[in-house]
Formats: structure tokens, sequence, C-alpha cells
């Protein structure tokens, strides 16, 4: 080995762990012994590369990094699991009695008949409780106003009247608040429920509008100050869920299979508004 | 996971500084990457490679960014005659200067160099992390080591026959 084709090699050396292992190390070994001249340079070399080396490692890791890596990976989980609920989310929860209501003209007379009979009976066997004073385990009072204030921070204010009553009408938007010209036919409202209050009217509009056609415009209502029109194709899921922001609250609100769904982020995750008691939406 | 961010962060970030130039870059940067393995930890076969894998998944998010900031420092190849011309005249290893000289480079050629110096990984892993052949990270090794060496010399600080090699 020469000299130039020694220097030549050292420019190509790997670490100092892999280079014994190269074929040429040998050579360049015994050149090294022969050549004072290369063995006092690429001692140099060798000085200059350790040292630029550590140079490059020399980099202060700051205070807490990991810490907030493993915080951030962690918030990350707990996303990623939220996000794995499963949806939809059951179809109905309607209790017993509203169907009693809802649907008078599937009951017959002797079902009719047998509930009428069956639901004396227990008011009956009710007040007999009652007057013997046997003790009952009662389920605590649940502040339902509060906890759906809390969720929504959305005050509900009896003298408002609110959240809806049969008067109230939705503020439409006006053509210059509407992104393009539409005409709007409304339907009634359907509720959404939360806790056995309704906590935000779903109106539903078609809209005339020109391509990409989007058939159906929802209204989102949350309180009598404060609604949004939200325009949602009918095929949507929940990441492609609109926000709907109620006193800086993001609330999220999507359309599947006919019934509307919104939730909220809380501080322990998601919480459903038809957690209780879905609400069907049907235009 | 846990366990591979406490042995790898500090590589990570290191190697996400000399690429950034920063140190809040650096971690974001770092973050990022071990959100995206997070997520993508499946496909991590062999935890021996998770070194790396990870280092390879740094890259790849380096590049993202650094598309989006379209940032004209990733230049082409022939510009490195180009970037030769004008050497800064500071003392060799100053943090700065070093820190200077690496920006400097296109990342085709900085990447190697970080990954060669912080002495982790042979030629195969580094071509491999690449995906680029073995001759072509030595060859690019062996310029960027050239520019490096006149980028952090001053007159008499390095030997003449160092710059000349």
């Amino acid at each position: 080995m020469d000299c130039r084709t020694s220097q030549n090699l050292w420019q190509q050396l790997p670490g100092p762990k892999e280079r014994t292992s190269l074929p040429e190390w040998g050579s360049l070994q015994m050149h090294l012994a022969a050549c004072p001249a290369c063995r006092q340079q690429f001692s140099v070399y060798e000085t200059w590369e350790s040292r630029l080396s550590a140079a490059m490692t020399d980099i202060a890791i700051p205070a807490g990094l990991l810490g907030r890596l493993q915080e951030r990976l962690a918030e990350a989980r707990e996303n990623q699991q939220v996000q794995e609920v499963p949806l939809p989310l059951p179809r109905r929860s309607t209790t017993w009695f509203r169907d009693l209501f809802h649907k008078p003209e599937q009951i017959t007379r002797r079902s009719a008949g047998w509930k009428i009979l069956g639901g004396t009976a227990a008011v009956a066997l009710l007040a007999l409780l009652g007057w013997s004073q046997i003790p009952l385990g009662r389920q605590p009072a649940v502040d339902l106003d509060g906890m759906v204030s809390q969720l929504t921070r959305v005050g509900f204010d009896a003298a408002k009247l609110e959240p809806f009553t049969d008067s109230f009408v939705p503020r439409l938007p006006s053509p210059k608040e509407m992104l393009y010209p539409a005409e709007l036919k409304g339907t009634s409202p359907k509720s959404l429920s939360w806790g056995g209050r309704e906590v935000a009217a779903v109106y539903s509009f078609s809209a005339s509008r020109p391509a990409p056609k989007r058939p159906t415009i929802l209204l989102v209502v949350f309180s009598q100050e404060r609604c949004r029109f939200l325009e949602m194709p009918r095929a949507t899921s929940f990441a492609q869920a609109d926000f709907v922001y109620v006193n800086d609250r993001a609330v999220k609100v999507w359309w599947q299979d006919g019934f509307v769904y919104c939730c909220f982020a809380t501080e322990k995750g998601t919480e459903y508004l038809e957690q209780l008691r879905p609400s069907v939406y049907s235009s | 996971m846990r366990t591979l961010v406490e042995q790898h962060y500090g590589l990570l970030y290191r190697f996400a500084y000399r690429l950034c130039g920063s140190a809040a870059d650096a971690e974001d940067l770092t973050q990022q990457t071990f959100l995206a393995a997070q997520s993508h930890l499946s496909q991590l076969r062999d935890e021996r490679l998770a070194k790396s894998w990870l280092c390879t998944i740094l890259r790849r998010c380096f590049l993202k960014s650094a598309r989006k900031a379209t940032t004209s420092r990733l230049s082409s190849l022939e510009s490195m005659e180009e970037i030769e011309g004008r050497i800064p005249e500071v003392s060799p290893f100053d943090p700065e200067a070093l820190q200077a000289a690496l920006n400097s480079l296109p990342e085709e050629f900085r990447t190697p160099l970080i990954l060669f110096y912080f002495q982790e990984f042979s030629y195969k892993e580094i071509a491999e992390q690449l995906q680029t052949p073995v001759g072509t990270v030595m060859s690019r090794l062996s310029r960027g080591k050239t520019y490096l060496r006149r980028a952090l010399s001053k007159d008499g600080e390095c030997p003449p026959s160092l710059l000349d090699s």
C-alpha cells in the first residue's frame, strides 16, 4: 500500500467498531507502521475525527423532556381510546310508556285493558307500601339541570322558558349570512335530550343550491340565544363530525343512519348527549 | 412504548437537534416521531431495530416538515461546489459554527454525517435508513467530511494535509 492509497482509505474508514473487519485494515496498519509521515497524519486525522464526533453529540437534553414526551404520548393514547368507542350508538332506548303515548294506534283494546289494570294495581301497591312506611331504597335526587348546565355550559333560565317551547322559533339566517342562495323548507324540531332534559333542538331544512349538492341542512340549537346551521350530508360519521361551539365549548355533532349524535369533550373523555336516551331523528 | 422512549429519546433529540438546528424544533420533532411510532408500533417486528426504525421515522418527519416550510436549505448534490466556496471563518468545534456548517449542507449529506459521527450506526445501517446503496453513503460521507473540515478550520488549526485529503 502506498501513501496515497492509505490516505484515501482513511476517508472511507467506518467507525472504530467496524473498521477492524475491513479487508484493507491489515494493509493499512502495516503501511502506517512502516511510514512515519502517514502515521503522523493518520494520528492527526483520528484526533480530529474523535473531537468532531464528541462535539456532534454534545447537545444538552432539555430538562423535563422525558416527562413531557411521556405525557404527550399518554394523551394521544387516551384520545385514541376515546375514538375507538364503537359507533353508532344504540338506535332506540325509548321506554315502554313512551310507546304507549306515541303509538296509540298499535294498542289493542285487550292489551290496553291489561295495561290499565296493571297500572292500577301498581299504583295501589305503591300506595300500600307508602302507607305501611316500608323503607324503600330511594335514589338520591339528580340535579339534571346542573349536570346538563355543567356539560353544555348553557344555563337553563326558567324566565326565558329555555331550552325550547312550542312557541320558540329559531332565528333563521338572513340571505347575507348564507354561504349560498338557498331556499329553506324547515321541518318541525326534534329534540336531543340528556338526562331527561332537552338540551338541543334539531331542525332539518332541505336546501336547493348549486352543485355540489348537499341535500340537507341541520340547525342545531343549544339554547334560544345560540344556534348554528350545519350543512351535513346524510352519510356522515364521527370522523366527519362538525363542531358547534357553545360558550367556547366544542360539541361534536354528526348524523349517522338517520340519527343525530352530539358529544362533548370533557375532562373524563367523551360524553354523549344520548348516553342516557338516544334521540331519534328523522326528516 | 415507555421503554422505547426512555431508551432512545436522548439519541432522537440530538439527531433532531442536528437536523433542525434549534432546541424548540428538535423537541417538536422528537415528540412527533414518538407519536408516529406509537401509532405504528405494530410495524416494529424486532426490538433490536428500534433505534434505526425511530431514526428513520424522525428523518421522514423532518423531511415532511422541511417540505412544508419550503426551505431552500435542501439543495441538490450539485450545489456542493458552491457551498465549499463560502467557508465560515470561525474556530473549530464552536457549537454554533458546527451547527451552522451542518445547516449549510444539503440534507442528503447532513444526515449521514450526523448518523456517522453519533457512532451509533454502521455504514450498512445508515444506508438502510437512507434507502441508498452503501457506496453512495460512503461517497457522501467523504465529501461531507471534507466540507466540514474546511468549514470548521481556521488557518493553522487544521493541518493542511487534512484539508487536501
